[in-house]
């Protein structure tokens, strides 16, 4: 082991009680429809998102909105690229430490939601983050 | 130098994420950062890319880059991370953006 790396058991020392989960989940819900249009019951989604999120990670953090955009038109250069072209959207990015038994069984449940999410707030696409990659849906189940 | 602390501890099993992928009706972007940063990633990145590039006519620039080119040597391993995540934002999010520009961005981003 080099030098510089100092190798200590952090849940003995600090008295955690479980070991640690080291892959965290992070999901993205958007203010706006893939037109550009506010999403109504926003705080609605947000609780449903932070509700899947808890189940799995028993908690979850909910980040304040960010400045997102998504690129609307297929354009595939800047010299093309228009500001029209571009979605400007405020993001709410919720994460949690996920926990693995209890995500594998409620998997079911986290399509359900992302799918009707996308669905039913007309997502161009649905994103999310986990263990450090970036997935993104873009057909939805049917109802 | 200072020293760097490791978990020698147990940790819960990992969860595979082509599972993952299949299970919600994903597509994976097909690039992974290893980045200690936390949740917001590429999505953060192509955020600040959006609002700093801009083209005059030619490739698109960094604004507030210096003019100054300085040599900054890299690991070979690094430097084919930074060509993957200009060839996914060329191709998938439609930026077109140098590996170096990338750097230059990771870096500010980094030492802010």
């Amino acid at each position: 082991m080099p030098d510089d790396i100092l190798e200590i058991n952090l849940g003995d020392i600090l008295g955690a009680t479980e070991e640690p989960s080291t892959q965290q989940l992070t999901l993205y819900v958007p203010n706006k429809d893939k037109e550009g249009r506010t999403i109504r019951n926003l705080g609605r989604w947000i609780k449903e998102a932070q509700k899947v999120l808890t189940i799995i990670g028993r908690g979850c953090t909910t980040m304040p909105p960010a400045d997102g955009t998504w690129l609307e038109k297929d354009t595939d250069s800047m010299e093309a690229l228009k500001d029209e072209d571009i979605l400007w959207e405020k993001t709410t990015l919720i994460n949690t430490y996920i926990d693995p038994n209890r995500f594998v069984k409620n998997l079911k449940s986290l399509r359900e939601f992302l799918h009707r999410f996308g669905r039913e707030t007309k997502q161009g696409e649905v994103v999310f983050e986990f263990a450090g990659e970036f997935f993104r849906i873009r057909k939805y189940d049917s109802k | 130098m200072a020293k760097i602390i490791k978990n020698s501890g147990p940790t819960q099993k990992q969860i595979n994420t082509e599972v993952i992928a299949r299970a919600l009706g994903a597509e994976k972007v097909g690039i992974k950062i290893d980045t200690k940063q936390g949740p917001i990633s590429l999505f953060s990145l192509r955020e600040f890319l959006v609002n700093h590039l801009h083209s005059t006519g030619g490739r698109p620039t960094l604004k507030g880059i210096r003019e100054t080119r300085n040599k900054i040597p890299l690991f070979s391993e690094d430097w084919e991370k930074l060509k993957k995540i200009a060839e996914y934002y060329k191709e998938k999010e439609g930026v077109n953006v140098s590996s170096g520009q990338i750097a230059s961005a990771l870096i500010h981003v980094m030492l802010k």
